[in-house]
């Protein structure tokens, strides 16, 4: 019989599937997680750049968050269905029995015992990983979701548990992908890659070497225990299913108001100065002029040219200045003729503007 | 006096080109004197095409005062900033009103500045005036032009208030604000410790404040003082602020924000969000955001549902502690314990199955789980 079996079933369908999304969202917690833990490291921030900026970062932590809590969720009533409805053993236990497997792989592995212990369905090292996940898991659901939704954690409990559940969220992470990484890799990855949670099968030298008394026991027929009566499973199924269905439910409604906080506004906080350009005067004028002051007070509008037209009484007309809008142009800088000069020739000035007093002039 | 200003006028007109060729090429510029026969005279006026009244006397003694007067490190003259004017006649002015002119003209000042000009060229200031906004500052705004006076504290003792009252020229409010907040008031007391404006928003390069990339790097420029412990042990401010805000949710966001996506705005708060950005006052302050009674409503801005709980759950800067912080320290302390305990057992556990399995693959023998059946049972099956 045992030359037919290479093979044997380990683990079905659900089994597989839960543990396929828990592989799925623990690594994009930790990694999306990690990355906000150490900031400080260049390659968190080109997977936080690479992942389209620490906003989107978030969400897909968030997101992870929820597909591992709703496979939790869902854990614990598979396990309750398993355990009630099909009256499998509690084979996830840990007894006596484990702590003597430790100790007796210990001896082995230092040359203190010929042999290694026989082990059941799921050895010790199985049952560490398994409620270190529980564990791991309960710490970080509870501890994050505080930190998700802190104002409603701060409506019933200390402020303080806001930051006391975010270091024990950055530590418990330490320890947990640590662990995964020290535990996990080395027993189902290194020292020989099991690959019966993806496909399901296991073989027989993994058995006999992981799981000795298992196998003993389906080689002499009594593994697996045989499942109750159709009729009893039937009447213990619809009994526990409208219970768990409603306890899920009942589960997720504070859930989704977990989901939907507003815990701040989305847009940049008020801003603390409403009006930043205020002032004292008009700009404009250069200062230190005689009186800046005064020539603010000038009005904008220029006075109307008199009528009567200005006597010219600086200087005489004489050959050398008889040009006179080389000096006194529309817009030059001494007597200015008004801006309605512009039209008139040069020649024309005089017709107007005559010296005020020809004598004084020409001395 | 109307005579002597004549004739003076007569003198100085005729002088201009005479002076100019006698001096060659490089003296060819008129000198301040020159230009003083007329300008010196106090109520001197013209109407610019934009119906503008340009007054046009400029007092001696202030020009000699100003930093480019006696004092000047090398001679500045009228002509070199109003270069357009080393002829006379002078050109017409530029059919424009006053305020695009001196625009203009305060280009000038690169010349020789050209440092300060480069750098303002990133300002704010000048961005809106390439924007059309022609009140924003140039040069002489703040400088002034024939007064121009001593900024660089290195050379010259300056009041540092001065600067700040030239700020106040456009931004009062601002200023208002500022002389009634802790730094202000030290300031105000001649203290040298304090920032005054500039030494957030350093001239000439001044910043957009508004930008997402001076909201994400304005807590370094907290930093920059109150992680300096030389610094702030002279007023027993702790140096942690910095450290403790980077380390929380806040500032890590803010901090990676800043790496990755520095033009990007983040509404999580910076340093001026809680403490204000000009009234900063100490939390012992009844009017402080910061202090204790008011924190509720300080958090409430960005988080309108928060409760007297809620503004607990901020460390106050402070690094937790037994006496402080007993339940952070605890669960602090929990995992010191228990993350050495676990991965040391993993370590160990590993470490010598690793031994175990190796020695199995050099010596090709591996024993099987259970005592004596090795031999009756099976185990020759797979070899």
């Amino acid at each position: 019989m045992r030359e037919k079996l290479q093979t044997i079933m380990r683990f079905g369908p659900i089994e597989r599937a839960e543990h396929l999304f828990l592989l799925v969202s623990f690594t994009t917690l930790a990694i999306t997680g990690l990355v906000q833990k150490f900031p400080e490291s260049s390659l968190a921030l080109r997977i936080i750049r690479f992942l389209g900026g620490i906003e989107n970062t978030r969400t897909i932590h968030h997101i992870s968050a929820i597909v591992l809590s709703l496979l939790a969720i869902f854990h614990v009533f598979y396990v309750g269905y398993k355990i009630y409805v099909l009256k499998r053993p509690l084979t996830m236990l840990p007894g006596l029995k484990d702590v003597r497997d430790a100790v007796g792989l210990l001896k082995y592995n230092l040359g203190l015992s010929p042999r290694p212990p026989e082990m059941d369905r799921y050895n010790f090292g199985e049952k560490i990983e398994y409620w270190a996940v529980v564990w791991g898991t309960l710490i970080m659901a509870i501890s994050g979701y505080m930190l998700w939704n802190p104002v409603l954690t701060t409506r019933i409990l200390p402020g303080e548990f806001v930051p006391a559940a975010k270091m024990a969220h950055g530590y418990e992470a330490i320890l947990a992908v640590l662990s995964i990484l020290i535990w996990h890799v080395w027993h189902v990855h290194i020292k020989h890659f099991n690959k019966s949670i993806f496909t399901g099968r296991i073989t027989l030298e993994e058995m006999e070497e992981e799981h000795a008394l298992e196998l003993k026991r389906i080689l002499a027929g009594e593994w697996p225990p045989p499942l109750p009566p159709a009729q009893e499973r039937w009447r213990r199924a619809v009994r526990y299913l409208p219970l768990a269905g409603l306890a899920s439910i009942l589960l997720l409604i504070p859930t989704y108001y977990i989901f939907t906080e507003q815990t701040a506004i989305t847009t940049l906080p008020p801003a603390p100065v409403e009006k930043a350009y205020l002032p004292a005067k008009p700009p404009g004028l250069p200062t230190a002029t005689p009186a800046p002051e005064l020539a603010m007070e000038i009005p904008k509008q220029r006075a109307l040219p008199s009528p009567e037209p200005m006597p010219i009484a600086s200087h005489p007309v004489d050959e050398a200045r008889a040009q006179c809008n080389a000096c006194h142009a529309a817009f030059s800088y001494i007597d200015p003729a008004p801006l309605d000069h512009a039209e008139y020739e040069v020649n024309e000035c005089t017709t107007c503007h005559q010296p005020a007093n020809a004598k004084e002039v020409s001395q | 006096m109307a005579a002597g200003w004549v004739l003076l006028l007569v003198l100085g007109l005729m002088l201009i080109p005479g002076v100019a060729r006698a001096q060659g090429d490089e003296d060819a510029r008129p000198s301040n004197e020159q230009c003083l026969v007329c300008h010196e005279e106090p109520g001197l006026s013209m109407v610019l095409p934009s119906n503008e009244v340009l007054p046009l006397s400029v007092d001696p003694g202030i020009l000699a005062r100003s930093a480019h007067g006696h004092d000047a490190v090398e001679e500045v003259r009228c002509v070199d900033c109003h270069n357009d004017l080393s002829a006379y006649p002078h050109p017409p002015f530029p059919d424009v009103d006053f305020r695009t002119w001196q625009l203009k003209l305060s280009l000038v000042c690169g010349n020789c500045h050209e440092d300060q000009a480069i750098d303002r060229q990133e300002s704010i200031h000048a961005r809106l005036i390439a924007a059309g906004k022609f009140e924003a500052a140039s040069c002489v705004d703040c400088h002034g032009s024939h007064d121009v006076f001593w900024v660089n504290p290195e050379k010259h003792e300056v009041d540092r208030m001065d600067q700040v009252d030239a700020c106040a020229r456009c931004h009062r409010t601002i200023a208002d604000q500022y002389k009634l907040s802790v730094h202000g008031q030290e300031a105000l007391k001649g203290n040298p410790d304090v920032p005054v404006c500039s030494n957030c928003h350093p001239a000439h390069k001044i910043q957009d404040p508004r930008s997402p990339e001076f909201r994400l790097r304005s807590p370094e420029l907290c930093g920059q003082c109150h992680a300096d412990e030389a610094l702030m042990s002279k007023y027993g401010i702790s140096t942690d602020v910095f450290d403790t805000y980077v380390a929380d949710f806040h500032g890590t966001t803010v901090q990676i924000f800043e790496a990755t996506e520095p033009g990007v705005y983040t509404n999580k708060a910076v340093c001026s969000d809680c403490h204000g950005a000009h009234r900063i006052l100490p939390p012992t302050d009844v009017n402080s955001s910061v202090m204790s009674a008011n924190l509720v409503k300080t958090c409430q801005r960005c988080h309108p549902d928060a409760n007297e709980n809620f503004t607990e759950s901020w460390l106050g800067h402070y690094r937790p502690d037994w006496h402080r912080y007993p339940i952070v320290t605890a669960v602090q302390w929990f995992y010191y314990l228990i993350i050495p305990v676990t991965l040391g057992f993993f370590t160990l556990f590993v470490g010598t199955d690793i031994f175990r399995t190796l020695k199995n693959k050099r010596s090709r023998k591996k024993p099987r789980p259970g005592d004596g059946d090795r031999d009756s049972g099976g185990g020759e099956d797979h070899a």
